[in-house]
């Protein structure tokens, strides 16, 4: 993943607080039967009972419903144009399984964002998201995927 | 199977899968992912990727969900899986899909899992938590 978007160049501590706690607009998905399908056989899974979805859905819909682009959600660490954007750790918490043309509502916010400095990488920032999804119709919280993006900060970086 | 069953260390049936442009294109679409590195060779080549296209992670992170998923036999039972990605995958590389558990706690176990190249190069590494009862 990488993200080109316009130069940032603002204090770190400034970022940090402005970023931390941002409160996405979050909105709704629903997956239909034949994404299910395909989607299970690019992932080589094996039979999964229908309606029942990979939880590898879990990162999908909670991406496909966080109410942002992914280029939107990154420009809120505001990356310059020789920055690189790609995924740290990602985490996905299944505890009702997703289905199908079922409607999912999805709230979230940016958890935290952190600067590292290293000696080789040079300057680092890893923004955290974590996004809740629960079942629309029931508001019952089905499932909490959490992301760590990794921003290597190069000509533009104040630390 | 009960957690009591499971000894610390067993080692999963490994997975082994080749990462097929196809794949690649669907979950494009799926994902609503605009980057050409998994759909357009030329796009790679010129962004200096080689002239080969590249999973997406979200693929990749798949793999050893499966290993767990057969497992277990029931997907539904997997509580929670982490990954760190460490490598790009491409297509037509074979990757091998691994897991072994290293914590039983009643019927909540605990597995390693991971994804290398066939030469054993490392590309995923994290864990998996599965509830052996709950359906």
């Amino acid at each position: 993943m990488t993200a080109a978007l316009p130069e940032g160049g603002e204090p770190f501590e400034q970022l940090r607080e402005r970023v931390t706690g941002h409160v996405l607009p979050g909105g709704t998905f629903r997956v239909a039967g034949h994404e299910r399908w395909l989607s299970h056989e690019a992932m080589q899974s094996a039979e999964v009972d229908v309606p029942v979805l990979h939880p590898v859905w879990i990162l999908l819909g909670g991406l496909r419903g966080m109410g942002l682009s992914m280029d939107e959600l990154m420009n809120l660490a505001r990356p310059g144009p020789a920055d690189s954007v790609l995924f740290g750790e990602t985490e996905v918490e299944q505890r009702v399984p997703l289905c199908a043309d079922t409607d999912y509502a999805v709230a979230g916010s940016v958890v935290a964002l952190s600067r590292k400095q290293g000696q080789r990488s040079g300057t680092l920032d890893i923004m955290t998201v974590r996004l809740e999804i629960s079942e629309l119709a029931t508001g019952e919280l089905a499932a909490v995927s959490s992301q760590t993006y990794l921003i290597t900060r190069r000509a533009n970086a104040r630390s | 199977m009960r957690g009591a069953d499971v000894p610390v260390g067993t080692v999963l049936p490994e997975q082994r899968v080749v990462a097929d442009a196809g794949s690649m294109k669907v979950f494009s679409l799926i994902m609503a992912d605009s980057n050409p590195i998994h759909f357009d060779r030329h796009a790679t080549e010129q962004l200096g990727l080689g002239s080969r296209l590249i999973n997406q992670g979200t693929l990749n992170m798949a793999y050893p969900m499966n290993v767990v998923a057969a497992w277990i036999g029931d997907i539904r039972r997997i509580r929670s899986f982490r990954c760190r990605f460490l490598g790009s995958v491409y297509e037509d590389d074979e990757v091998v899909a691994r897991a072994t558990v290293t914590q039983v706690e009643g019927d909540e176990v605990t597995l390693a899992v991971s994804l290398d190249l066939a030469d054993g190069t490392r590309l995923l590494v994290g864990s998996a938590v599965v509830d052996l009862e709950t359906t």
